[in-house]
């Protein structure tokens, strides 16, 4: 009864009311499922940045994509896929990576596919840190998946994230693919946004620390 | 000095209790149990990443993680 009581006292999340902008860096499995989750909730200003075109070998596992936008930039067909879906949020397409010097403002979160363009997003998040209230960084590799949330002003993440996560692509692990890497490390990265975005919205300590171990269930947050 | 312990949880592999002397860090602890952390992997405690450098305080969990970076 008391757990009832608790979630009944912090009041319905209101994605509508919330003030900061949306920036999803990177639309693969993680990105695209982040994307799906956020304007579905009603987010109502959403950036999407990505700069490929979509392939024929990204709908197995990239949620928000049809056949017949293959060959078209993975940001505008993701943009599309939305309003079919009845999407009224503003989704601002960008069809370029983000780059060291690009402007960057409010949430980022970061689902791209290799340390070197983390590296790259998060100079662009240093220069911007004034402007970005949450930066998220979301990893999967094989049934591992790792979710780094963090207030880039924070001294000691800013610290911990440049000297000791962003390894080099050269000391990634090379994890053998699983069959449920098809969907599940990204809804669960996913769904670990959404919860820290509504901790944000509440004033609660988001989790800066999140990682599973999907194979096995097994999980710690810190 | 005094004899501690702390939990390492090493993903795929399962959970240690390693015991050790209050001051030892966690190469020499690490060393000592057979545990060896590759360039692919990383030492995390309370979610932050640390080297071997690092001193633990007793009760500490340690988790090895590999390093991801796919998207």
């Amino acid at each position: 009864m008391k757990e009832v009581i608790q979630v009944a006292e912090q009041g319905m999340f209101e994605p509508q009311n919330w003030a900061w902008p949306i920036n999803i860096v990177g639309l693969g499995a993680i990105g695209s499922q982040v994307f799906f989750d956020l304007y579905k909730l009603g987010f109502s200003e959403i950036h999407i940045w990505d700069k490929d075109l979509l392939e024929e070998r990204n709908l197995k596992r990239q949620k928000v994509y049809r056949r017949v936008d293959v060959g078209k930039p993975k940001s505008e067909a993701a943009k599309l896929f939305a309003r079919r879906q009845g999407c009224e949020s503003k989704i601002h397409v960008h069809k370029a990576y983000v780059q060291e010097d690009t402007g960057l403002s409010g949430v980022v979160i970061s689902g791209v596919d290799s340390m070197a363009g983390r590296q790259v997003i998060w100079e662009a998040v240093k220069r911007n840190f004034h402007r970005i209230p949450l930066f998220i960084d979301c990893r999967i590799g094989g049934d591992f998946v790792q979710v780094l949330s963090f207030t880039p002003a924070d001294v000691q993440f800013w610290v911990n994230y440049e000297l000791r996560k962003l390894f080099g692509d050269d000391h990634k692990a090379e994890l053998p693919c699983w069959e449920s890497e098809l969907s599940a490390p990204a809804a669960f990265a996913a769904a670990v946004v959404v919860a820290n975005l509504t901790r944000f919205a509440r004033n609660k300590p988001v989790k800066n620390n999140v990682s599973a171990h999907l194979g096995e269930l097994t999980f710690t947050v810190n | 000095m005094k004899k501690a312990k702390l939990s390492v949880a090493i993903i795929g592999t399962g959970v240690k209790e390693l015991e050790f002397e209050t001051g030892e860090n966690l190469g020499v602890i690490f060393s000592r149990s057979g545990i060896s952390v590759s360039e692919t992997q990383s030492i995390e405690v309370d979610g932050m990443t640390v080297g071997e450098d690092f001193v633990p305080p007793t009760g500490a969990i340690v988790t090895i993680v590999p390093n991801v970076g796919n998207g």
